[in-house]
């Protein structure tokens, strides 16, 4: 027995190291819910130089809009362009500030409307991997955000805060596979709970046969569980599927938010009263 | 511990850039993974050493804390890949950089087919097979190209540098 040990204890150790490894990935599976002191500290510590980052992507965004475009008009006039560019270098940032400005107050508008407390909150960086959806945001545990918080941006739901760190967050979006939550279409209120899809689009599950859904539907939020406030728009419907068996009808949805371009946020962090 | 420094700065620069520098440029399923190249690093030119291992491991939890919502999953999918390159890695000529690569695109298709096996064991999320599969292909080219770009770039990919 000692020698077969001793034979194979690379082996066994390596063997023992993924089985403790696997053991922290399922322990952690039901502490999905809770942020783990490592997430809290990456999260904290990546938060202002990720930032920094997504300024510079906007920084070179602009300059491309702004800049690149009117290099060809600089081989035929030097001088004009150079008059051109400054202006439009203006311009741009002048645009840039415009409908930054519109967004801000637009969501300082809907920030008012909502009820409860509402914290604004920027994105700072995205999901790499295809098959999960999730985005950091720039705030944390320092502006009262906690794990379960729903997150909105003006056109509707965004999906909810799943980590958190001290000055950062991670989002899981809608549209993330692990995203549900309880649905009611607007206009005949029949119910479902809608589960993300992984891609772009969503899917409204337990919708009964009966049910009177139709194409271009709003589907807004039930207020049922108590995570998400009544009646903010999650998304429009794009196909209703009737089977000739089954209790349930296959209904997809487009979400009313375009996830793939999030910049400024709202996050509940008290609920109404 | 020159070189260690250098490959904790280069594994930071190389996350923050993966997390908030590529993904305003690049869509999914064409975001790279870029954390994998430093596991095949460590599997294919390193020595074997539980330090390495448990480096494997803490680079897989990085990769966690910015994706997805299952904490330890690519810690498991990390430290799994690097016992097996290290199982294999002595018959195979290691000081060829193209292999560096190809380990990259293999541990990608690995990733993406242990997710899918981990996540059938152990988790409710329905349906993520299809997006999981029908990304992996091109984000294991992305991230092979970024690898390839990666491994001319650094000095401790270079063919024969200190063990």
């Amino acid at each position: 027995m000692l020698e077969f040990l001793k034979k194979y204890r690379m082996q066994l150790l390596a063997g023992f190291a993924l089985f403790a490894a696997l053991i922290f990935f399922s322990l952690n599976l039901r502490r999905r819910d809770t942020t783990s002191p490592l997430e809290k500290v990456v999260l904290t510590v990546t938060s202002p130089v990720t930032g920094v980052i997504f300024g510079v992507n906007d920084a070179i965004f602009s300059v491309w809009d702004g800049y690149l475009f009117l290099t060809k008009v600089k081989e035929e006039n030097g001088r004009l362009l150079r008059t051109i560019k400054i202006q439009n270098e203006r311009l741009v940032r002048g645009n840039e500030a415009l409908l930054e400005n519109e967004r801000l107050r637009a969501l300082l508008e809907m920030k008012g409307g909502l009820p409860g407390s509402w914290v604004a909150v920027s994105v700072i960086a995205e999901e790499v991997t295809p098959w999960f959806r999730t985005v950091v945001i720039n705030r944390g545990s320092h502006d009262a955000l906690r794990e379960g918080l729903p997150v909105v941006a003006l056109s509707g739901i965004v999906g909810q805060v799943i980590k958190v760190g001290a000055t950062s967050s991670k989002v899981l979006l809608l549209t993330d596979h692990a995203s549900a939550m309880a649905a009611t279409i607007q206009r005949s209120r029949a119910r479902g709970v809608v589960k993300g899809q992984g891609g772009e689009l969503c899917s409204l599950e337990f919708a009964s046969r009966q049910d009177d859904i139709k194409l271009g539907d709003m589907v807004i939020t039930s207020g049922i569980g108590g995570v998400f406030p009544k009646g903010i728009p999650i998304g429009e419907v794009t196909m209703v599927k009737k089977g000739e068996y089954g209790i349930f009808q296959t209904v997809t949805l487009r979400p009313a938010v375009n996830l793939s371009r999030l910049e400024e946020l709202l996050v509940l962090v008290t609920p109404p009263q | 511990m020159i070189r260690t420094v250098r490959f904790i700065m280069l594994l930071a620069v190389t996350l923050l850039a993966q997390v908030s520098f590529f993904p305003a440029w690049l869509s999914p399923p064409f975001t790279p993974n870029l954390t994998l190249f430093f596991v095949v690093h460590l599997g294919l030119r390193e020595t074997f050493s539980w330090t390495n291992c448990l480096a494997a491991f803490l680079i897989g939890l990085l990769q966690d804390c910015f994706s997805g919502c299952y904490f330890g999953l690519h810690g498991f999918i990390y430290l799994f890949g690097y016992l097996l390159l290290k199982q294999t890695s002595e018959r195979f000529y290691t000081d060829n950089n193209l292999l560096i690569v190809m380990g990259v695109f293999l541990g990608i298709i690995l990733d993406g087919v242990m997710t899918f096996c981990l996540l059938l064991l152990f988790s409710e999320a329905d349906g993520i097979y299809g997006s999981l599969f029908s990304g992996l292909l091109p984000h294991a080219l992305t991230s092979t190209l970024a690898s390839l770009l990666l491994v001319r770039a650094t000095p401790e990919s270079a063919p024969g540098y200190a063990r």
